[in-house]
């Protein structure tokens, strides 16, 4: 214990690190510690090494995970669960055998006592929005995509002057642009989507930790009232007014796209 | 009615598995997200990268995660965060080789000027912002940054997360005696380079 340590050795350089680090065994610990009290350059270089460790170890010196990447990791970890929720991996769009997967589907879920009303109601549940339904499937690809793929938005802006006039030329119709950070949905920015065939404005919006992803297009069918429906654990609300159609789609609750929607027609009048 | 009832209560153990699962990985996972970024930002001092290595690192981790057996998450999901930003590294090399095909090119003469010229070109930073800034933690990052990779690797291990010597030997694969000497001489490194910016001398008395 008593030998004399020579301190050009690298092995009593390192040992000092791990003294400061508290990775000595308790009998090392002591020794060093004993050295230590008798020698002003060991204790010099001790002290330097804590300066420095509490140096780099201030919390200001970390960096922080960006929000947008704690959302984007949230959506691209909910879809692989969704993904392995599935019986069969589903195509997007409707094509004839993913309907009839779904009926089967259906059937089996009824289980022993497949009675005919219920066959027949899974039917109408199943048929009755088709045409919406492939939409859906492309709503929902498209807003996951948006969040994978690193391309949330074109324009990032809250600035609802902004954005509006950002969609002139790059789509043929005006789409109504709104912040609603007063009432938690703050606008992220815009973006051009291609859905149903057709090039389509999406604005973004931020629920906490959620993305909502609102689809506006010229409407040329008859009027829509209001539907939202859920799919994978995501909400939608169409509607369309003025002309226009509107598909929000968010994994924020239903109750906060209830929200959204008449927040929004209110605001707009769309 | 009880046809309904049967169905919306029908046991679907694959769903309900992956359902605890989802749980289970936002529970012990996610919580590492910042400490994840943290270390992917001062590997690759790229805002960007760090974004999409943490992205991948955390899919990876979930598509993985029936491997997980408990333990320390954060031990974990680092390991992951390593290697993605490993391949990312690779791709950058193979990148930085289409763009400098000669070496010996004194075009490509600044790629030598040694790692502060490259912390200075990385994470937004301009010279002027270097000047500008005045706060302790600022320097601190900048520092870090000009040092080597292994070195802003074994210091963030060991100063931010506190991994034990053990731990940090299994992340970055090398022998527990290679952590010691590399953390004496990362911490070395970064002292000279403290100086070298002119900072204190490190307030010692």
């Amino acid at each position: 214990m008593n030998e004399p340590i020579s301190l050009s050795c690298p092995d009593w350089a390192i040992r000092l690190h791990s003294l400061a680090d508290d990775a000595l065994d308790p009998e090392t610990t002591l020794a060093m510690e004993r050295h230590i009290d008798g020698c002003d350059a060991c204790r010099t270089a001790l002290t330097e090494i804590q300066t420095m460790k509490r140096r780099i170890k201030q919390d200001e010196v970390r960096w922080a995970a960006p929000d947008a990447l704690r959302t984007s990791i949230a959506s691209a970890v909910a879809l692989e669960h969704s993904q392995a929720v599935k019986v069969a991996p589903q195509p997007t769009g409707v094509s004839g055998p993913t309907l009839l997967t779904r009926v089967w589907q259906l059937v089996g879920r009824w289980g022993a006592a497949p009675s005919m009303a219920a066959l027949g109601f899974a039917i109408i549940l199943t048929f009755n929005p088709v045409r919406d339904g492939g939409l859906q499937q492309e709503v929902l690809a498209s807003h996951i995509r948006s969040m994978l793929a690193n391309h949330l938005v074109d324009l990032q802006t809250s600035d609802q002057h902004t954005v509006r006039p950002w969609f002139n030329g790059k789509v043929d119709f005006s789409p109504p642009v709104v912040d609603l950070a007063d009432q938690g949905f703050p606008l992220v920015g815009g973006r051009v989507d291609y859905l149903g065939g057709r090039v389509v404005a999406a604005l973004v919006y931020r629920r906490n930790d959620h993305i909502v992803n609102l689809f506006v297009w010229p409407n040329h069918g008859p009027v829509q009232p209001l539907r939202t429906s859920t799919l994978d654990g995501y909400s939608f609300a169409r509607w369309s007014a003025g002309g226009l159609l509107f598909w929000s789609v968010s994994d924020a609750s239903a109750t906060d796209m209830s929200a959204f929607h008449k927040l929004y027609s209110a605001r707009t009048g769309f | 009615m009880d046809d309904a009832n049967n169905h919306l209560s029908a046991p679907t153990p694959p769903a309900e598995q992956a359902q605890i699962t989802l749980a289970r990985f936002h529970e012990t996972v996610l919580p590492h997200l910042d400490a994840a970024y943290n270390f992917a930002r001062f590997l690759s001092r790229d805002p960007d990268a760090s974004q999409d290595i943490v992205q991948e690192s955390f899919l990876r981790a979930y598509r993985s995660f029936w491997q997980y057996r408990g333990g320390d998450a954060r031990f974990w999901i680092f390991a992951i965060v390593r290697n993605s930003y490993r391949s990312w590294a690779q791709g950058e090399r193979r990148k930085a080789r289409v763009e400098f095909p000669l070496p010996g090119n004194p075009d490509s003469g600044n790629e030598a000027e040694g790692p502060a010229a490259h912390a200075f070109a990385c994470d937004q930073d301009t010279p002027e912002m270097a000047l500008i800034r005045k706060s302790e933690s600022l320097r601190v990052r900048e520092v870090i940054g000009m040092l080597p990779e292994a070195m802003r690797e074994i210091l963030v291990l060991r100063e931010f997360e506190d991994f034990s010597y053990r731990q940090i030997s299994e992340i970055i694969e090398v022998p527990i005696g290679t952590v010691m000497s590399r953390l004496a001489r990362a911490r070395h490194e970064f002292g000279l380079a403290w100086k070298a910016l002119g900072n204190d001398q490190g307030s010692l008395s």
